[in-house]
C-alpha cells in the first residue's frame, strides 16, 4: 500500500547517482589487451616453410600463400596475402602453423572506410604493430 | 499602451529563457539518467558536456528535412507549430517568481496575469494534443505515427479530466482561478497538499500522463511503436516535439507547486522576493528531477492499463474527493 | 469486402524495429491495438550455415558455430564439440579438467546470455536502467572470456576433444571475484523489476502457455520451464560433469511472461552456484585429448550418424551429424531453439495488444543468428 516496490527501486537509482561510473574512457584511455588477444596478424617471412596449412584450414579462405620457384629451381615465398575484411579472427591459422610464422597481435584499431585497405600483403603483415611501437617511443 | 509593451518584453524574455531551459534540460536529463545507470553521459563538448545540447540543436537545424510523399503537407507543417505554440501559451499565465510591489503597482512575473489562468492552461493543453493528433494523421497513412497519435489523443483526453478534477479542489478552497491568489490563500492556511493528499497524488500521476513521460510514455514508446507520432519527422521539425514536451513538463511541475505546495511560501525563511524565488524554484526543480528519476527507474504501462488507471481508479477517486471538499467547505470543518 | 476486413490493419513490425531482437519481421493484423493474427517472416540473416558445414572439415566448422547464436557462443561450441565426440564415440575420453572448464565457460556464458536477455527484455517493456546494470556485469564475463580465448564475442574456445587452451591463473582470480559479487548485483535487477507493480502488470497473465501447448509447440529450455514442466537436459539427460554438480531446476506453473522471467532470473543464481562448485572441484591435468591436439589433422568419424544435444540458455541446441567416413560431414542439421520459439510467437500473443507482442518476443529470447542460420 505504501508503494514499497516503487520506493526500493527509486532508492536504488538514487544511490547510483553518487557512485562512480564504470564507463571506460576508451578512445582517450587505451584498454589493456590480454596476452591471448586475437587481432591483426603478424607474419614472419623467414620462418615460413610454405606448407600452406594456414591456407587450407582458414574457414573463410581469406589467406593466400604465393609460392613460386627461383632460378635455381627451389620453392620460394612470393607473397602472403590476407583479406582481413573476410577474416573471422578465429585463430586457427596461428594454431596450425608449425613454425609460428604467423601470429596474432593486439593491434585492433585499423578501421577504414575503404575496402581495398583491408587486403594486407606480406610487406604490411610483416610489420604489424611496429607503427604503434614507434608512436610510443 | 504600457501594458502591451510590458507584455511584449515579458514575452520575449520568457521565450528566450524557456529555450535556454529546454536546451539545458536535455543536458540535465541525459546526465542525471547516465549517472543513475552508472555511466558518464555527455562529456566531450564543453564542461561535462554542457554544450552538447547546443551542438545537437545545430545538427538538427542542418539535417535534411524530409517530408513523406503521401503526407498532408499543410498539416504536416502545422502539427509541430501547434504543439510548440500551445506549450508556450500555457507558460504565459504561469508566474515564474513571486510578484513584487513597486511604485505605482505590482510587477507580475508572468506574461499575462489573468484571473482565469487555470482555465487558460486547460484550454491550451487540450489544443496542444491537436498538434500530436495532426502529426499522426498528416504522416500519410504511416501506421506507427497513427497509432502513436491515437494513443496520445486518448491519453490526453482521459488525463486532462483528472487533472481538472484534482485542481478543482484547490480552486474550491481558494475561490480563485488565478495562480497568485491561490498561492496567497495558502499563506493563510497550510499548503493545500496537506488538506488534499488524495488530489495531490492523483495530480502527480496525471501530471506524468499528460506530459507523456515514463511510466506513461505510450505515445512515443520507442520499443513498441518506435517513437510514435513523430516517426516521419526529421530535423528541427522533429526537435520541436520534445522541445514543447519539456515546456509542458516544466509548466506541469510549476502548477503542481503553485496549487498544492504553496508556490513561493516556505515552512521557514519566507517573505521577501529572494526567499520566495528560491523556495519556488527548489520545489519546481524537485518535480522536474522527479520526471528524470522516474524515467531511470520505472517500466512502461500498457495502453489498456493506462486507461484503467485513469477511468476506473483516478476518476472515481477524484470525483469523490470533490464531493468531500465541497462538504467540508460548506460544513466549515476545522482547517477548511 | 466484409466488415471484418475493414477493421483490421496490417502493421509491419521489423525487420528494423528496436524490439524484434535482430531481424525478425512480424506482420501483425491488428484491430485497434488488439492482435488478430501474426505472420512471422524469418530468414533475413540466413547464411546457409548447415550447407557450409558440408564443405568444411570438422575443426573448421567450430568457429562457424560461434555465429549461430552469437550471444552464447561458448555453449554453441560446447554443443557442437560434444556432438562430434558422440559421433566419434570418444565422449568418455575427454580429460576431466577440460570437462570442468567446459562447464565453467558454459555456465558463465549462460549468465551472460541471460543478462543480455534481461537487459533487452526490460528495455522492451520500458525500463531503461536494468539494461546498463546487466551490461556492466556482462562486461566482466566478457573480460574473462577474452583472457582465456582472446576474443570477446566469438570465442572458438571449446574444441572437439577438449578446450583450446588451459585457463590462466588470472582467469581463476576473476572468476572467484565474479562469483562473489554476482548475487549482490543480481539483487539490484531483482529490486528494480521483480516486485515492481508496473513490471508485474505488464508481464503477469500475458501470453499464457499451458504445459501441453508448450510441449506441442516444441518449446524448450526456460520457455518450457515457465509452463510448469521440470525439464532440463543437464539433469534429465546428463552430459559432461553435470551429474557431479548440485543444482536445482527452477520451474513455475503460471506459463506467462512473468513465469519465464522468474525462471531465467533463478537460473542465473543456479549457474552461479554451479560455478562455485566448479572452482572447488576442478582437477589438474591435460585439457585436450591427444588425438585432437593438432587442428590440421583430419578427423574421420566412422560412417554413421549422431544427435548431440546440449541445454543452452535458449533451450535445446542439437547437432544431427551424418558422416560418410570422410573428413567432412555429409549432412548437418542444427536444431535451434530460437527457430522453434520464433514460430510460437503468433500462437502465444494472439488476442493480446501490440505492447504484449514485444514482451512475448523478449520472453522467448529469440536470437536471429541462430533462427535464420
Amino acid at each position: 500500500m505504501f508503494f514499497n516496490d516503487l520506493r526500493k527501486g527509486f532508492a536504488l537509482t538514487f544511490k547510483y547517482l553518487f557512485k562512480k561510473p564504470v564507463t571506460e574512457n576508451y578512445p582517450y584511455e587505451k584498454i589493456e589487451m590480454p596476452e591471448r588477444a586475437r587481432w591483426l596478424h603478424r607474419f614472419y617471412p623467414d620462418k615460413c616453410i610454405m606448407c600452406k596449412l594456414c591456407e587450407n584450414i582458414c574457414p573463410p579462405k581469406c589467406i593466400a600463400v604465393g609460392i613460386g620457384k627461383n632460378p635455381e629451381g627451389k620453392r620460394e615465398l612470393r607473397g602472403y596475402d590476407i583479406k582481413i575484411d573476410r577474416c573471422i579472427f578465429c585463430g586457427l591459422c596461428v594454431e596450425v602453423c608449425p613454425t609460428k610464422a604467423i601470429t596474432m597481435t593486439d593491434v585492433h584499431e585499423f578501421a577504414d572506410s575503404n575496402r581495398n585497405k583491408f587486403h594486407f600483403n606480406m610487406e604490411q603483415l610483416s610489420h604489424t604493430g611496429e607503427e604503434e611501437q614507434k608512436k610510443v617511443g | 499602451m504600457m501594458v502591451v509593451i510590458w507584455g511584449v518584453v515579458k514575452f520575449i524574455v520568457l521565450l528566450v529563457l524557456l529555450s535556454v531551459y529546454v536546451l539545458f534540460m536535455t543536458w540535465f536529463d541525459r546526465k542525471v539518467i547516465a549517472r543513475m545507470q552508472n555511466r558518464v553521459g555527455p562529456k566531450l563538448i564543453g564542461f561535462h558536456g554542457l554544450w552538447q545540447p547546443l551542438a545537437d540543436t545545430i545538427k538538427s537545424f542542418w539535417k535534411e528535412d524530409s517530408i513523406p510523399r503521401g503526407s498532408y503537407r499543410f498539416l504536416f507543417w502545422l502539427a509541430p507549430i501547434i504543439f510548440t505554440t500551445c506549450a508556450f501559451a500555457i507558460s504565459f499565465v504561469v508566474p515564474f517568481a513571486p510578484p513584487i510591489k513597486i511604485a505605482g503597482g505590482v510587477l507580475h512575473f508572468s506574461v499575462v496575469n489573468i484571473n482565469v489562468a487555470v482555465l487558460f492552461v486547460f484550454a491550451f493543453l487540450g489544443l496542444a494534443s491537436f498538434g500530436v493528433l495532426f502529426a499522426g494523421i498528416a504522416s500519410g497513412g504511416s501506421k506507427y505515427p497513427y497509432i502513436g497519435s491515437q494513443r496520445e489523443g486518448a491519453q490526453m483526453i482521459s488525463y486532462e479530466i483528472i487533472l481538472a478534477l484534482t485542481l478543482l479542489n484547490p480552486i474550491l478552497m481558494s475561490q480563485s482561478l488565478n495562480f497568485e491568489t491561490i498561492v496567497a490563500a495558502q499563506t493563510h492556511h497550510l499548503w493545500y497538499a496537506f488538506y488534499q493528499p488524495v488530489a495531490f497524488v492523483c495530480y502527480l500521476i496525471a501530471m506524468f500522463a499528460v506530459s507523456a513521460k515514463v511510466p506513461f510514455d505510450l505515445p512515443e514508446a520507442e520499443s513498441e511503436i518506435c517513437c510514435g507520432y513523430f516517426v516521419e519527422y526529421s530535423g528541427m521539425k522533429m526537435g520541436l516535439f520534445p522541445f514543447a514536451q519539456y515546456i509542458v513538463l516544466l509548466v506541469m511541475s510549476a502548477i503542481m507547486v503553485l496549487m498544492f505546495l504553496g508556490g513561493w511560501t516556505g515552512p521557514f525563511w519566507s517573505g521577501g522576493f529572494i526567499a520566495g524565488f528560491i523556495w519556488y524554484w527548489v520545489k519546481v526543480a524537485f518535480f522536474v528531477f522527479l520526471f528524470t528519476w522516474a524515467w531511470g527507474t520505472l517500466p512502461r504501462y500498457r495502453y489498456d492499463q493506462l486507461m484503467d488507471i485513469g477511468w476506473k481508479i483516478l476518476l472515481p477517486i477524484s470525483v469523490l474527493n470533490i464531493f468531500w471538499t465541497g462538504f467540508a467547505l460548506s460544513a466549515h470543518l476545522p482547517f477548511f | 469486402m466484409s466488415s471484418s476486413d475493414i477493421r483490421t490493419v496490417e502493421l509491419n513490425m521489423g525487420p528494423q524495429h528496436p524490439s524484434t531482437h535482430g531481424v525478425l519481421r512480424l506482420i501483425l493484423r491488428i484491430n485497434g491495438e488488439k492482435i488478430e493474427n501474426i505472420f512471422p517472416r524469418v530468414g533475413y540473416l540466413h547464411r546457409g550455415i548447415e550447407k557450409l558445414a558440408e564443405n568444411m572439415t570438422y575443426q573448421q566448422f567450430t568457429p562457424v558455430t560461434d555465429r549461430l547464436d552469437y550471444v552464447y557462443s561458448m555453449n554453441n561450441n560446447f554443443a557442437y564439440a560434444s556432438s562430434v565426440e558422440k559421433l566419434l564415440g570418444v565422449t568418455d575420453q575427454v580429460p576431466e579438467r577440460a570437462q570442468y572448464i567446459r562447464v565453467i565457460v558454459a555456465e558463465l556464458d549462460r549468465i551472460a546470455n541471460h543478462l543480455v536477455w534481461l537487459a533487452t527484455h526490460a528495455l522492451d517493456i520500458g525500463a531503461m536502467t536494468p539494461y546498463f546494470y546487466c551490461m556492466r556485469e556482462r562486461e566482466l564475463i566478457l573480460d574473462m572470456f577474452e583472457e582465456i580465448s582472446g576474443a570477446r564475442l566469438l570465442y572458438n574456445y571449446v574444441r572437439i576433444g577438449g578446450v583450446a587452451k588451459d585457463i590462466t591463473p588470472r582467469f581463476t582470480d576473476m572468476l572467484k571475484e565474479f562469483v562473489k559479487i554476482f548475487p549482490k548485483r543480481w539483487k539490484e535487477y531483482d529490486t528494480l523489476l521483480t516486485k515492481n507493480r508496473i513490471w508485474m502488470k505488464r508481464t503477469k497473465d500475458v501470453a499464457v502457455i499451458s504445459t501441453e501447448d508448450a510441449i506441442n509447440w516444441g518449446l524448450s529450455g526456460p520457455s518450457l520451464r515457465g509452463s510448469n514442466m521440470e525439464w532440463d537436459l543437464r539433469k534429465k539427460k546428463p552430459y559432461s560433469v553435470y551429474p557431479e554438480l548440485e543444482f536445482d531446476i527452477p520451474y513455475y506453473s503460471e506459463g506467462d511472461v512473468y513465469a519465464r522471467y522468474l525462471v531465467r532470473m533463478e537460473e542465473m543464481l543456479q549457474s552461479n552456484r554451479i560455478l562455485e562448485q566448479c572452482i572447488e572441484k576442478i582437477p589438474d591435468g591435460p585439457t585436450m585429448m591427444d588425438d585432437f591436439k593438432k587442428v590440421s589433422k583430419p578427423i574421420k568419424p566412422p560412417a554413421g550418424e549422431a544427435y548431440g544435444y546440449n541445454e543452452v540458455p535458449g533451450g535445446e541446441l542439437g547437432f544431427y551429424i551424418v558422416s560418410e567416413g570422410k573428413n567432412k560431414p555429409h549432412r548437418m542439421k542444427i536444431r535451434a531453439p530460437s527457430f522453434v520459439h520464433a514460430y510460437a510467437i503468433p500462437f502465444a500473443s494472439k488476442g493480446y495488444l501490440i505492447s504484449d507482442v514485444v514482451a512475448v518476443i523478449g520472453s522467448f529470447d529469440v536470437v536471429f543468428g541462430e533462427c535464420d542460420r
